[in-house]
């Protein structure tokens, strides 16, 4: 993995030209807080990666932000700043990436196992890999099982996770399909988090404790 | 992935996603040493961007205005602005202020205002 702390070439796709109020949106949006904003998206994003493939990347985030900021900025991937802001966009951008890695892993397993051979750190017999792999999409069963489970005298909360099962994930969706009004979709996606930080913990615990 | 599969998978993706929005929001889980690296990192983006704005803006001068202006001195620049104030006091010339202007700015003044008076000629 390469390591960079400093912005990458800003002159990479010479053929990419934003015209001077973009360009002005874009300088004005970058600011030490926004991008501490989206560093911590990009390293909670980074824990859920690791925590679903095992595998451990001590740049991951860094990547994640730094590679979503430049590659908006080279006009790889496209930002309106009349429809949104710099920040979600690049919250976005870092979504859509981290989810298109897990899912590719939980299609492909074998690529997860040759990530797994490449990394030191976690090197095991090819045997328990494989078996590891293929439990991927198991592991994502048992987790939104067990969400279902600590939801269960939560309409609310089983309400928007029966959206997100239907691809229903901006708010305006789940409140007209729901028919949550706005405090009770905040209070309700506010009790989903705090069931979904306790999780991964209960989890890993029921697994050291199958195993012991 | 079967069908109930990819719903579990789109379900297990959208709370990791509310989950890390919930932490940004908040603005925890950074350490001192992660805050100041996002910090840096902008800042160094964005002077990158200002570098690169000012050369755009100097390479758009080089092509719009003449290279006898380019040569010239801000002094010299400022004199024969002020020459032309005086000999069309009536001109619509934006920027009287010379002042505010950087040199290149002033540059671009000169050749606005030459032009401009070589079109009513």
């Amino acid at each position: 993995m390469h390591e960079s702390n400093t912005p990458q070439q800003l002159g990479r796709t010479a053929t990419t030209v934003h015209d001077p109020a973009w360009e002005n949106a874009f300088e004005v949006q970058l600011t030490g807080e926004m991008t501490a904003s989206v560093m911590i998206y990009a390293k909670k994003r980074a824990e859920w990666i690791q925590r679903t493939t095992k595998r451990h990347d001590t740049f991951l985030a860094r990547e994640l932000y730094q590679d979503a900021v430049t590659d908006t900025w080279l006009g790889d991937v496209t930002w309106d700043p009349a429809k949104v802001p710099l920040e979600l966009h690049l919250k976005r951008t870092i979504r859509s990436r981290s989810a298109a890695r897990v899912e590719h892993l939980m299609q492909f397993p074998e690529d997860r196992v040759r990530n797994l051979k490449l990394d030191m750190e976690t090197r095991m017999s090819d045997a328990m890999e494989v078996g590891q792999a293929t439990d991927l999409t198991s592991y994502v069963d048992d987790v939104v099982a067990r969400l279902y489970e600590l939801a269960s005298d939560d309409t609310e909360v089983v309400q928007i996770l029966d959206c997100f099962a239907s691809d229903q994930i901006e708010r305006r969706d789940i409140m007209r399909v729901t028919g949550l009004d706005r405090l009770a979709y905040h209070n309700a996606r506010r009790r989903l988090v705090r069931l979904v930080e306790q999780l991964p913990n209960e989890l890993r615990e029921r697994a050291i404790r199958a195993m012991a | 992935m079967n069908e109930q599969q990819k719903k579990n998978f789109r379900i297990y993706e959208a709370v990791s996603h509310e989950a890390a929005m919930d932490a940004s929001e908040a603005g925890v889980d950074l350490t001192d040493e992660e805050r100041a690296e996002a910090y840096r990192f902008a800042e160094e983006f964005r002077t990158s961007i200002r570098a690169k704005r000012r050369a755009d803006r100097a390479a758009q001068m080089k092509e719009r205005v003449r290279p006898s202006i380019l040569v010239m001195a801000r002094d010299a620049v400022e004199r024969w602005l002020r020459e032309l104030f005086a000999a069309y006091p009536t001109a619509v010339i934006a920027h009287r202020d010379l002042t505010e202007l950087s040199d290149d700015d002033l540059r671009t003044a000169l050749e606005d205002a030459l032009t401009l008076i070589e079109r009513m000629s």
